[in-house]
Parts: C-alpha cells; structure tokens; sequence
C-alpha cells in the first residue's frame, strides 16, 4: 500500500489555478469570493510563511471558503463545487471562524507531496523528486570530498524509512569497519575527487566503508561513500564518521526548509530546529482547536450509510488536472448562470467520480454528530436524495447520471478496509 | 498533488472507520470535552493507521492511545503487529556531542523537538529524529487539512439551514 502511496507527483501549476479564480470574483451573489481572490496571490513560500505567523496570532479572521480553498488539490475543488451547488441564497458566512490557514497554496501542498516520499519504504524507480537530486548534488559539490560511487546513493537524500535496529547495526559496523585501513580501491571515477584538497603530506587516504541507512530496506548497501580528510583536520576514524553524519543531518535540514514554511530564511541548525518546533506545535494545536471544533457539530440532515460510501471501488481520477478542470468548470458554472447545461454534461464522467469524496467528509461531520445523537444509517440514494435540497438542478443531472453509472452502490455492501 | 490527495483519502476512510467505533463503544451523552477527545483519538489512531505503522511516531501515537480506549486495541495490535514484521522497533546509538554555546541549544531544541514528535524520546540519533519529523509533518498537514474541510462544509450546511 506504501507503494501506491507514493507516486509520482504531478506538479499542478499555481498560477493556472489562479487565473481560473479570476473569473468568478465577477459574481457577488453567493459567496465571498473576492475575499478569497487576494489571499490566492500567495503562491511563495515566503508569503506563506507570513500568512502563517500572522494566522498564528489568530489575527486574522478568513472565510471558510478560503479554508476550503486552501486544502490540496482535487479535495479543495470538490468541496468547493459542493459549497456553490448548496448555497443558493447570499448566505455569506457570518460565523468566521479564525481559522489558521497553513498550507494556503496548493503548491505548497505538492512541495509536502513531494516529500511524503520520503517516508516511503522501498523507492523502486522512483525518481519523481528532482530536487533532493540538486540538492544533493549542491551537497557534494560545496562539500568537495564526500563521494558516492553509485547512483542509488544520490537517491538516498529523500530515503525510506529504515527500520531503527538496522541503523544501529550499521552504525556499529562502520566503527569497527573504519578500525582497519584499507587502500582506495584503485578503480574510484570520481569528478569531485580532483576537487579535493591535497592535503599535507603523510596525508592517508581512508576508505570509509559505511553502509549507507538510506539503501532500500533489507538489501545489502552497495555503495560507499569515500571521505577525504580534509586539509588540517583530524583523520581518525570517528571524526570521520562525525563529519559525515554532521553532513547527513544538515541535507535533511535543507529537505526541512522545503517543508516547513519560511524556512529559507533562517540559517543554523537552532534557529531552523526553532522553526520546526514552532510549525510541529501549532499544527498540533490546530489539530486540537478542529477537534474542538468539530465536537460542536450538530447536523443529524445527513445521514449515509458507511459502507455504501467507503468502497474500494471509488474511483479516484489519476489525472488531477482533469479533476481540476472539472472542478473549475463545474464552480465556475455555480457562478456565472445555472443554465450551462453544456458545461456541465461534458463533465459528467469525471463529477460522478468527484462525487463520493465530498460524501466522505460530509460522512465525518454527521458520524462526529452521532456522539449525541444516535446514528441512523440510511441507504445511499436517501443521502443522494438529500443532496437535491441542496442542489440546482444541474446537480440533480449530476447525481442521476452518477447514480446510473454505478448502480451498484446502493444495493452491494462495500467492505471497509483499514 | 495526487500523492498528497491519496494521503488524505486514506486518511478520511480510516477516519471513519475509527469514529464508527469509537462511537460504538462509548456512552451516550457525552458532553463536550469527552466529545472533543474522542474525535481527537479517533483522528490520531486514523493518522497512524494511514502511515500503516511503519514509521516510530505512529506506532508511538497508537500505543499513547492504547491507554485511553480499549475498542481501539484489536486495531492497534494488528498495526503494531503489521509494523513488527517490517521493522525492529529498536533505538539507534548513542551519539555524543560536545556541549558547549551553540551545541547546547540545538541540543536543548532538539529535546524540546522530541518531546513533541510522538515516541521522539525514544530515538537518539538526530539524522533519525529528523526524519522522523519530517515525515510526521506531512501527515500532520494532511490531518489538519481534512478536518478543516470538514469543519468548513459543516458550517457551511449550518449556514444553510
């Protein structure tokens, strides 16, 4: 399952994202949209990080939609397509909640994306990320003597998780490996070696035969990374080790800048451990606040039958910019008229997939109310049924044609898998 | 962007299945601070449950949960179990700084990290720790980021109503 996890990410480009929300802020009926206009700009990471401190203060009060905005990808659309099929009146939201808005801008969330790789287990032809690959290659050339004789190593910046215990063997390998000197195998292509300092004189070249905790899993490491001594420094062993690992720890805190928003700025290792302390706290608060938050939730309107909606055979769209050309076109027709039937037909083979995720977290706000209220299950055209209180008509089409297209959802028990 | 969809679809389904049941082994009524807590759990077994156990927080947030519930146990051992096959839970080594100025602060920092990243108290090795971190801040993000959905399309029909 890890493996389908971690895919290769598609890059969806911000600024289309943006230019697709210029068309609505012309339509002021519903929502606050031109209040979400403004806050779409910020695309950079820096900008990022001030939304961040600012809505840390909880200074800020932002739209829902916005919050619904700021989720990632297909998600944010398709609850967006829901919030505009259901608000027919100007409801605007009265009840602002100061909500923190962390990963404001979907390119934000794919640099996050991106780095969920590295949690992944096996990295089997993965080579989505090209950017650990620069950094590490930044790494070894302002490094100047670390090498890596073989190209899985490069790799290894974004690593799988190796498991703890082999680590701790490996470790202890390498400090009785480096107890015996062995001579540079002569056969060493290296274009970073011509970099190296020579070096005094009566300097010893060692072979550090450390066994990398970044190859996949269990295999046996194949490659070593050669350290040089570098001109005046010690040239024992465990400097050697030291140094490496002191290298190691400081990539990983390049891969953290990327994630933790605002991160560029800061140097040193305090001052980023700082901020990663700080990003790791408030998300655990923001997690505690929703909590809160959604313990409050009161809504009994929706009630749907879990198996009906947690299917494996859900089809999620591969591609996400369809996803989000569908999602854009189907809010953009909550906007502009409710008589673009055009559009909308032309969609209905990706909406009746979009269509059992807003279910799901719809699903999660009425179990969250069950806690008080005794949960009643009830089919899934019931809940589909529901959906056309909310709906324009247009919708109705939708849900019919999805409906017909996957006849067996209401009829067959799907098996919940965890 | 898939991959960080993916992530959160997983995340959601399982979810679910954790608030079904939780919420049928708790009584009824319960007021707010017990609500909040249990949606809390939920959610937390949920994150661990979508990282399949296989990195140390997740295990560290399943077994810091194991204590507050016992409906949740069958799930949690068969995680832990899942995860033991994969992985030895064991620590790295001991590394030793030279404490002094600057050490001494990115070391203080770096307990006060452990500290917050689930089951950090029990890894030694920093380079771990941060990956560790690193990858507990991805599914964080997810975490916040469906709740939020949740709690806007909910006050959004509230609105409505």
């Amino acid at each position: 399952m890890d493996n389908e996890l971690f895919m290769n990410t598609q890059l969806h480009p911000p600024p289309e994202i943006a230019a697709h929300f210029e068309q609505p802020s012309s339509s002021s009926t519903m929502l606050n949209w031109s209040l979400m206009d403004p806050n779409l700009t910020q695309h950079s990471p820096t900008q990022d990080y001030f939304s961040w401190r600012k809505s840390t203060e909880l200074q800020q009060k932002q739209s829902i939609f916005d919050s619904a905005l700021s989720c990632g990808g297909g998600d944010g659309f398709i609850i967006r397509e829901l919030i505009g099929k259901l608000g027919n009146s100007s409801a605007t939201p009265n009840r602002t909640t100061p909500l923190t808005e962390f990963s404001g801008d979907p390119g934000f969330a794919e640099r996050a994306a991106r780095f969920s790789c590295f949690g992944s287990r096996s990295f089997n032809g993965r080579t989505n990320s090209s950017l650990p690959v620069n950094n590490n290659g930044k790494i070894v050339n302002s490094v100047k003597l670390t090498r890596v004789s073989s190209t899985p190593a490069l790799n290894g910046l974004v690593s799988p998780m190796v498991p703890a215990g082999e680590i701790s063997r490996k470790r202890k390998h390498l400090t009785k490996v480096k107890s015996k000197e062995t001579p540079l195998p002569t056969v060493s292509p290296a274009p970073s070696f011509s970099k190296t300092a020579e070096g005094k004189g009566g300097k010893r070249r060692r072979q550090d035969e450390e066994k990398e905790d970044n190859t996949k899993g269990p295999e046996p490491p194949k490659d070593y990374i050669h350290v040089r001594a570098r001109r005046g420094q010690a040239t024992d062993s465990h400097s050697l080790a030291e140094r490496v690992r002191r290298e190691k720890i400081g990539e990983r805190m390049k891969l953290l800048e990327d994630l933790v928003p605002g991160c560029n700025k800061v140097t040193g290792k305090a001052l980023m451990l700082d901020e990663i302390i700080n990003y790791v706290q408030s998300l655990q608060r923001q997690v505690e606040f929703l909590s809160m938050k959604l313990s409050s939730v009161n809504d009994t309107r929706l009630d749907f039958n879990v198996d009906a909606l947690v299917s494996k055979d859900v089809m999620i769209p591969s591609s996400s910019n369809r996803l989000h050309e569908a999602g854009l076109q189907a809010e953009s027709l909550s906007h502009h008229s409710y008589n673009n039937n055009s559009q909308l037909h032309t969609n209905v083979s990706s909406s009746n997939m979009m269509l059992p995720s807003p279910v799901n977290s719809v699903e999660t706000s009425t179990l969250a109310s069950s806690f008080t209220h005794l949960p009643t299950l009830t089919q899934f055209t019931d809940s589909i049924s529901q959906y056309q209180i909310f709906s324009q008509e247009d919708l109705q089409s939708i849900v019919g044609m999805g409906v017909a297209h996957n006849p067996n959802h209401e009829s067959q028990n799907m098996k919940i898998e965890l | 962007m898939n991959t960080y969809n993916m992530v959160k679809q997983e995340f959601i389904k399982k979810w679910i299945t954790t608030l079904h049941m939780l919420d049928s082994s708790v009584e009824h009524p319960l007021n707010v601070t017990e609500r909040k807590n249990a949606i809390r759990l939920s959610s937390d077994i949920a994150m661990a449950a979508t990282r399949s156990g296989a990195t140390i927080w997740s295990r560290a947030l399943i077994s810091r949960t194991r204590k507050y519930t016992t409906t949740c146990k069958p799930v949690a051992h068969r995680i832990l179990k899942k995860a033991r096959n994969r992985m030895k839970n064991r620590c790295t080594t001991i590394t030793r700084n030279g404490i002094f100025g600057a050490k001494m602060r990115v070391r203080k920092r770096t307990e006060l990290l452990k500290s917050l990243v689930p089951g950090g108290e029990l890894i030694y090795d920093k380079d771990y720790l941060i990956r560790e971190t690193l990858d507990y801040i991805v599914y964080l993000q997810a975490q916040v980021d469906v709740m939020r959905t949740v709690a806007a399309i909910d006050s959004v029909t509230r609105d409505l109503s």
